[in-house]
């Protein structure tokens, strides 16, 4: 079983839409995939029409009286099951701050889903906080969209920063483990001048910014009105392919499938 | 579903219909059941020919939509598996299978064998969602109709798969719809559901499914006339025989030729042992024509058992590599491609044709008119007391200075007496049969393996000569592969000195009082009259020059060694001259099905 987390400091750059997407393709490819959505604001549960209800809440679930397996639900895609999110993940890091390792709690939550799953998704609230340093231990790849912009590595850079600041000891002293970091510029609009450079140079500069772009398109939004991965209501849309092509990239850094 | 339900109207309105009309109910709505497309399927039952999956308590399905072709196998407490079955073509070896969990499950119970499809239904598919009142799918279902099933309204049956974290939801839905008399079956119910389902569309084509065409007939009580009761018992026999023709022709698996040598050995081993109820005339040229299979048969078979055995061996060799033996595998597979030919020539050929149809002729007749004055019951007490006896007393003489002949004849009388326990079981006690059964098994695997381990040795050796004579000098044998084969020999020799030290005990264990009583159980006192031939002949003429009297002891191979006993005849060993192929099989041996080895 992988973990991926999609992952970044700034909020609205496309984290659910990536996470969403890429959880249907791999589900698609015939893994057994489960999505947790870890967003009390709860878009990627709202997007599969599941009630935003977690039964015990954060506290049950991070107490461990509550298993992770019961609170999972099928999704409309085959083969992609979720854990919805729940208002009360507000209180989630207060709920892992009371614990003796905070970090490694939520790897801890999902290692019983190995037997069932072969990947697990975390999609992640825009923050720097004691959830996100769970999210880092537990992932074995995070995923990190960036909008093209003069400042854009800047934010990848606090990342790193942040990683290696994990590894040193994390808030409750012990070492952090250090996923492999994985950037794609997202919301690429071909119109800009700006956008179109940023595409083409940010790749050759960086080796952990994909070569895969995700450009803007309408129809990515629409899927708030479907109420489904663009990759199923619209299967040969140009936003299915850059989302493939991405999920491709994922799964061979991740040994899910064999190069293609 | 019970009688007394009303009959719902067909097709997938009807299942709208009921699900819509349900209303709310335990917090549970249903607002809307969404229909996809309407898919054509077929299905293909596969197992090898002699059941071991359904003996396995698996179901092994092909399933075709379209183009595409999926595997799955239900079943033995793992749920299902499933891989796609793409350009894979029936009968096939589990090696043919794609690489996979499916392919692991199903290797160890087929082995050897090819799966055969079996039969297949085909019909329509049309998937359902059902939909909450946030409009997400909360239960799938897909309604079958099976063509040509006799189901009148053509309804179908309602798969109904779960979506996780829905339970009410699928409960609802399925009290619903058996309400209103639908066969729901739940996908969840793994084990039980694809089992009976297989099982009956079986049955459907006719198949008995578990059942192998050697297994005796049920009908036989002990009070039945003995010749009728040993006419029915071989009538088994042959229908073993016959049925594993086919697939020795085609040479789907080395199972095929191995069932059909068991048939013609039991069916030896039968006249032999109980051969002297039935018309002498019959019987003789009966033994004539087995004899004449059974030689037909070895060649290949010894060439499939080397075969077989050698990558086990291959594996014990320390001094030299596996692949030193491949000249080995080379020459033996040139020679099996010979053999074969000459078999299916000879199973193709009107001797044998007129062999099987004659003798089912008088087996039937026997079968049908026989009225013997001895019951079978009595017969099989007065068998089972003789080879036991016949076995034990020579056993009880075997020292540690006795020569390895003693041992191969001991061997043969053992032989005989699991023939006979094993041709009057419908009428034996089947607890003590078992059990004497068991107890003799244990002696007769180390008599196996002392005897088998000395055959290979001199098997490879007289190879290594073939092997040198026929290479000449042009392309001479390569040195490392004649070494290898002396290691091998050197094993082999090791094993046969094992077996030989465990003997002892091994017998004592079955002379002990506890097993003893056992063969009193089995063999109460009888008064056997001398067999009255009752059914006249008429079909088999005695070969010129042979006369043949009515309770003559008739020989069924070879002269020398024959001896008679009151009636019965015991020929030296009814099975296969040593080191033919006489051994039971070298790998994936039948579970639980009594081949005579
Ligand atoms: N490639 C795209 N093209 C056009 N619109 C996009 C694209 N990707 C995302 N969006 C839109 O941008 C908005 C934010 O996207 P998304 O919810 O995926 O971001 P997020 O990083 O998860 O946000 P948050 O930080 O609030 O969780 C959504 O309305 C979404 O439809
Ligand atoms: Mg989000």
């Amino acid at each position: 079983m992988k973990v991926v987390a999609t992952y970044a400091i700034k909020g609205g750059v496309g984290k659910t839409t990536a996470a969403v997407n890429l959880a249907a393709l791999a589900a698609a490819d015939g893994l057994r995939t489960v999505l947790w959505d870890l967003d009390p604001q709860g878009s990627a549960t709202f997007l599969f029409r599941v009630r935003p209800r977690v039964r015990g809440g954060a506290r049950g679930l991070v107490r461990g009286r509550r298993p992770l397996d019961e609170a999972v639900k099928g999704t409309d895609v085959i083969g992609l099951d979720l854990v919805p999110a729940d208002f009360r993940y507000r209180t989630l890091d207060l709920e892992l701050d009371a614990m003796r390792k905070p970090t490694r709690a939520l790897r801890r939550l999902v290692e019983p889903l190995a037997d069932e799953y072969d990947l697990v998704v975390l999609d992640c609230p825009p923050s720097v906080s004691l959830v996100s340093e769970s999210v880092v231990h537990a992932a074995d790849l995070l995923l990190v969209p960036l909008i093209p912009a003069t400042m854009a590595t800047r934010s990848l850079d606090q990342l790193v920063e942040f990683l290696d600041a994990l590894g040193a000891g994390g808030h409750d002293g012990a070492a952090v483990r250090r996923p492999e970091v994985l950037a794609f510029l997202s919301m690429v609009d071909r119109r800009k001048r700006l956008h179109r450079e940023l595409a083409e140079t940010l790749p050759k500069e960086l080796d952990t910014i994909s070569e895969v772009v995700i450009p803007a398109l309408s129809v990515v939004e629409r899927m708030a009105d479907e109420r489904s991965p663009v990759t199923v209501f619209a299967p040969r849309s140009p936003a299915t392919a850059a989302y493939t092509r991405l999920w491709t990239e994922v799964a061979c850094r991740l040994g899910l499938l064999e190069a293609r | 579903m019970s009688a007394g339900r009303p009959i719902p109207p067909a097709g997938v309105d009807a299942v709208r219909r009921v699900l819509l009309g349900a209303g709310t109910a335990g917090g549970v709505r249903i607002t809307d059941v969404r229909t996809g497309a309407s898919r054509r399927w077929r299905r293909t039952w596969l197992d090898s020919a002699d059941w071991r999956l359904h003996r396995n308590g698996l179901a092994l399905e092909l399933h075709r939509t379209g183009a595409t072709g999926r595997l799955v196998v239900h079943g033995a407490g793992a749920g299902e598996l499933a891989c796609p079955a793409d350009g894979v073509t029936f009968p096939c070896r589990v090696a043919g299978l794609p690489a996979g969990e499916l392919r692991d499950r199903l290797a160890a119970p087929l082995a050897l064998r090819a799966l055969l499809p079996l039969t297949d239904l085909s019909g329509t598919a049309d998937d359902l969602a059902v939909l909450d009142e946030r409009e997400k799918t909360v239960v799938r279902l897909t309604l079958e109709t099976v063509e040509a099933s006799g189901d009148p309204a053509g309804r179908g049956a309602l798969r109904l798969d779960e979506v996780r974290g829905y339970p009410e939801h699928a409960r609802r839905v399925t009290a619903t719809l058996r309400a209103a008399g639908f066969d729901v079956r739940v996908v969840g119910d793994r084990l039980a559901r694809p089992l009976a389902e297989a099982e009956s569309a079986l049955r459907a084509a006719g198949l008995d499914p578990g059942r192998l065409p050697g297994d005796l007939p049920r009908r036989i009580a002990p009070d039945t006339p003995a010749d009728r009761a040993v006419a029915m018992v071989l009538s088994a026999f042959l229908d073993e025989l016959e049925a594993a023709v086919p697939g020795t022709i085609a040479d789907l698996d080395p199972e095929f030729l191995h069932d059909l040598r068991v048939a013609v050995r039991r069916s030896r081993a039968a006249l032999a042992l109980a051969g002297d109820v039935l018309p002498a005339v019959a019987v003789e040229a009966a033994a004539r024509e087995l004899t004449w299979l059974g030689d037909l048969t070895t060649p290949l078979r010894d060439l499939d058992v080397h075969l077989l055995d050698l990558p086990e061996l291959a594996t014990r060799l320390t001094a030299f590599a596996p692949a030193d033996l491949d000249p080995l595998a080379a020459h033996l597979t040139r020679h099996r491609e010979r053999e074969r030919r000459l078999l299916v020539r000879g199973l193709r050929s009107p001797r044998f044709a007129r062999f099987v149809a004659e003798w089912r002729a008088v087996l039937e007749r026997v079968a049908a008119e026989g009225a013997e004055g001895t019951a079978v019951g009595e017969l099989a007490a007065d068998r089972v007391r003789r080879a036991d006896r016949r076995f034990v007393r020579p056993g009880r003489r075997i020292t540690d200075s006795s020569s390895p002949r003693h041992l191969h004849r001991l061997r043969k009388r053992g032989k005989e007496l699991r023939y006979v326990l094993e041709l009057f079981a419908p009428v034996l006690d089947r607890g003590h049969q078992r059990a004497l059964v068991r107890e003799l098994k244990a002696v007769q695997d180390v008599l196996g393996v002392f005897q088998d381990s000395e055959v290979q040795q001199e098997t490879i050796s007289g190879l290594a000569e073939r092997m040198i004579a026929e290479n000449g000098s042009d392309a001479p044998v390569p040195v490392g592969t004649l070494l290898a084969m002396g290691e091998l020999v050197t094993h082999l020799r090791q094993d046969q000195d094992t077996a030989r030290a465990a003997f002892g005990a091994r017998f004592a264990a079955f002379v002990r009082p506890r097993v003893r009583r056992h063969v009193t159980a089995l063999t109460p006192p009888t008064r056997i009259t001398p067999p009255v031939r009752a059914v006249p002949l008429t079909r088999a003429a005695p070969p010129a020059g042979v006369t043949v009297s009515v309770g003559d002891a008739v020989p069924v191979r070879g002269v020398g060694d024959v001896v008679s006993t009151g009636g019965v005849v015991v020929p030296g060993d009814p099975v296969a001259p040593a080191g033919s192929g006489s051994r039971s099989r070298p790998v994936g041996a039948r579970a639980g099905a009594g081949s005579a080895g």
